[in-house]
């Protein structure tokens, strides 16, 4: 008897496939089935054409804390916070104020009472009409669980007047009232009052996230995505979109922001076509994405500026010809294409505020970039430097700071000053900055500041706490520009701070610095404003 | 069985208490605190006060972390001062995209390991061996992110099969959840191969100079039945050795690949914990994963007992 002899089957025939009953094709032999199989993987793995036509997904340099947007300061909620939410003012393209769920208001002779008229029809995402209530609610929760809630001190009353009015009156004129109440970080989002009322941070559920902008949350997963569907409610303003005022089209109906912190991998996933967005890319990729003519780069113009705290109160920098002669001797353009990049990256400008704002100055022109080192070895042997070494903080994980730190000690060396670089994570770095004040000398920060001038007072000021700069003047000129409504007024005000600035050299700024975005050409109409992608008037194309 | 189980968990406890030690004393040992990542040079010492007394980082430190561990002990690992939600929570909603990054390179590291382990234990000495070895020595030397990035600009950029990243729930979509998996999977599991790939290639050796090997063979089975049923089976018992400590190892180390990969899990979410300082998640995360490695060394010690009879605790 044969062992292991196998029963053989009954010849196929040579049709690989047969059929069941109600025509059900069967696969017969191996080869067939590893065809379906093959076809299947392949299916599977081509992306849906109809799914990339109604969908942007974008590759986000971090992730939200939170989409309850009045509790978090991150820039990455407010990056998600502008599609879903609206407040009563918005910042417009030149970062002035501008009308959003507000349509219009009054302001009183003594400047303290601020009527807003809501636009009619706006809806929430829960189809409820927005009223005055909603927004009193909104304001009452800010004021109680907000991070930036001391902005708005002044505020001494609030009423909703009626559905479509409502009230705030201030203890004291704040010119400044009105660009904070626009500044997005956080808005003041107006959401229905049923919702959140009573309601801390952390006590909204994902149902609960409620606004009424063009876009609204579908799903949040954390460190995974967040979906946002078009809001068919919308109804957008009929002025041309500006900044983040003025119309607001969701004609994308699906948006999935995609948390992607490392560069390089939102790089990738943008040149493989898997992100059709990506923000923040490195500097050095800029020549290649520019030379690809399936990808448009974007220069976020302006993003923030570049500058080192010099320690006034401690050290050797209490010597204000020792600062001068830094202030002096330094080339700025070589340290900020270091820590830039690259010059499309960059930009030279002396002022505090950037070009793009209404308080950008020239005054500060004639102590900027002069690379005069001769000048400054003179400030250095009046001053009786004797070689005692300068202590730089920098930061590791912003390249920025760290490559303009490298390029600072270079400059600092070549001009005879015996240096030490310290480089610390951020928060080390900040943790050093705040509480050994005897153990640095120059230490690394980046501004981006472009709201009313009145929030540089927590920088610039002797009270601030932890800004070791005091000028008893400059904090006179901040009272001033506060209680200053000409513009033409302030503007001089804020003006003559900068000089101070300049002349007593608390802070160096190197530059403005500029980051990188990409998108895929089928992203059309794509314009940049501040820091987050705008992804309503886009449409998509068939690339 | 008993006493050794009850031994192993008293043990047990006792790491965990250690481990909340380290992860409670070294956070706050690194300069920085949540304060310094979340509010920025800008803040004022009124404002960094209001922080640090909100969640609890003005007090002592012995007191802060008696406070700690009477929520540990019941189950709360205290809330995010980055995401504002519950560390149990976080985690929990990250383990599962972990758990499936570190199965996958736990299953190709032993489909890579273990053939060529055997393929170089049965060519000994010849090219096939070499390369073998030079493969597996590769794995041992180059660090998993590097792997992963070549693997991405490789096998993504280049060919474009595989996705440079992200994740899809393998439980809702396998093909696209496969497929995002198989490069950080790899990325993640081939040092480990390289491991299993040398304890195997030593232990065949060792199992096919026994006499019963012999017998098998002369009995006239099949040279892949003498493989399969007699040799390997025998020389698991390393292999399971080195595959717990993998099991184990995998779970840490998908902190940088995951990174590399942008894969939400556990990993990533440490990373991110480190870089914001935020201390509940730190520790929280810390005990997750030396928890992780406690109990699946305890497994692999049961799993001798199933494989080789023999062994019988003490």
């Amino acid at each position: 008897m044969v062992r292991n002899q196998v029963q053989s089957r009954p010849s196929q025939d040579a049709s690989s496939v047969a059929r069941w009953p109600f025509g059900i094709v069967r696969f017969e032999t191996r080869r067939a089935r590893l065809l379906l199989a093959a076809l299947l993987v392949v299916g599977a793995l081509l992306p849906s054409a109809a799914a990339q036509e109604t969908r942007i997904r974008a590759a986000m340099a971090g992730s939200p804390p939170t989409l309850d947007f009045v509790c978090s300061f991150a820039a990455q909620a407010r990056d998600y916070g502008v599609y879903i939410y609206e407040s009563l003012v918005t910042l417009a393209q030149d970062y002035d104020v501008a009308p959003q769920l507000a349509e219009r208001w009054e302001v009183s002779a003594d400047n303290r009472t601020f009527t807003f008229f809501l636009r009619s029809g706006a809806r929430f995402h829960d189809d409820t009409l927005v009223t005055a209530d909603d927004v009193l609610v909104s304001f009452e929760r800010f004021l109680e669980v907000s991070p930036r809630r001391a902005d708005f001190g002044a505020v001494e009353s609030m009423r909703a007047i009626d559905d479509a009015t409502f009230e705030i009156v201030l203890s004291e004129a704040s010119a400044a009232f009105l660009p904070l109440l626009a500044y997005p970080g956080p808005a003041i989002a107006v959401m229905p009052a049923d919702v959140i009322r009573g309601k801390a941070c952390g006590e909204l559920d994902a149902d609960s996230i409620i606004g009424t902008g063009p876009y609204k949350l579908v799903e949040w997963i954390p460190d995974q995505h967040v979906h946002l569907q078009r809001f068919d409610g919308y109804v957008t303003v009929d002025e041309p979109g500006s900044g983040y005022a003025g119309q607001r089209s969701a004609n994308v109906r699906d948006l999935f922001f995609v948390p992607v912190p490392e560069a390089a991998a939102r790089l990738a996933g943008l040149e493989t076509g898997e992100y059709d967005y990506a923000q923040n890319l490195p500097a050095d990729s800029y020549g290649r994405l520019s030379a690809n003519p399936d990808i448009e780069t974007h220069i976020i113009k302006p993003s923030f500026w570049v500058a080192i705290h010099l320690n006034t109160q401690n050290g050797l920098l209490q010597n204000p010809l020792l600062r001068r002669a830094i202030q002096v001797g330094l080339d700025q353009e070589e340290i900020m294409l270091v820590a830039a990049g690259g010059p499309q990256l960059m930009r030279l400008d002396c002022s505090i505020f950037f070009s793009e704002q209404t308080w950008h100055s020239d005054v500060c022109a004639d102590r900027y970039n002069e690379y005069d080192v001769a000048e400054a070895r003179r400030l250095m042997t009046e001053a009786g430097y004797a070689n005692e070494p300068i202590r730089i903080l920098t930061a590791s994980d912003f390249q920025y700071m760290y490559l303009a730190a490298i390029a600072l000690e270079s400059q600092l060396s070549q001009l005879g000053f015996a240096t030490e670089l310290q480089v610390f994570t951020y928060s080390a770095m900040i943790d050093v900055f705040r509480n050994r004040r005897d153990d640095w000398d120059i230490s690394y920060n980046g501004f981006s500041i472009r709201t009313d001038p009145g929030v540089f007072a927590t920088v610039f000021t002797s009270t601030s706490g932890y800004q070791p700069y005091e000028n008893p003047e400059v904090d006179r000129l901040w009272a001033v520009g506060r209680e200053t409504f000409d513009p033409a007024d302030r503007y001089a005000v804020y003006e003559r701070i900068q000089d101070h600035i300049y002349d007593d050299v608390p802070v160096i700024k190197h530059g403005d610095i500029f980051t990188m975005d990409g998108a895929r050409s089928r992203v059309q109409g794509f314009e940049v404003f501040y820091t987050t992608p705008r992804f309503w008037n886009v449409r998509l194309s068939d690339r | 069985m008993i006493r050794f189980l009850i031994e192993r968990a008293l043990g047990l406890v006792f790491v965990m208490w250690f481990v909340t030690l380290i992860a409670f004393t070294l956070t706050r040992l690194a300069p920085g605190d949540p304060s310094a990542a979340m509010l920025g040079s800008d803040a004022t010492p009124a404002m960094v006060a209001t922080f640090r007394a909100q969640y609890g980082l003005d007090g002592p430190i012995v007191t802060q972390y008696v406070v700690w561990m009477g929520h540990v002990l019941r189950g709360d690992l205290g809330r995010s001062i980055n995401l504002g939600r519950p560390v149990t929570t976080a985690i929990l909603e990250r383990l599962p995209v972990t758990l499936a990054l570190t199965l996958v390179a736990f299953l190709l590291s032993l489909l890579i390991g273990v053939p060529l382990g055997v393929i170089a234990a049965y060519r000994k000495d010849t090219v096939i061996d070499r390369i073998a070895s030079l493969i597996a020595i590769l794995g041992l030397s180059l660090p998993g992110f590097w792997i992963g990035i070549y693997l991405i600009l490789f096998f993504s950029l280049r060919l474009g099969w595989f996705p440079s990243g992200g994740y899809v729930n393998p439980l809702l979509n396998p093909i696209e959840g496969l497929r995002h998996l198989v490069l950080p999977g790899l990325a993640l599991g081939y040092i480990q191969a390289a491991l299993v790939a040398r304890m195997t290639r030593a232990a065949v050796l060792d199992i096919l100079t026994l006499p019963f090997v012999q017998v098998a063979r002369a009995k006239g089975l099949a040279e892949r039945v003498v493989v399969l049923k007699h040799v390997l089976k025998n020389a698991l018992l390393p292999v399971i050795t080195v595959s717990g400590v993998s099991l184990a190892v995998l779970f840490g180390g998908s902190v940088v690949i995951e990174t590399v990969f942008t894969i939400p899990g556990v990993g990533r979410l440490l990373i991110s914990a480190v870089t914001n300082r935020d201390f509940p998640v730190i520790q929280g995360a810390l005990l997750v994963i030396a928890a992780w490695y406690a109990l699946v060394n305890l497994l692999a010690d049961l799993l001798y007992t199933v494989v080789d009879p023999r062994i019988r605790f003490a």
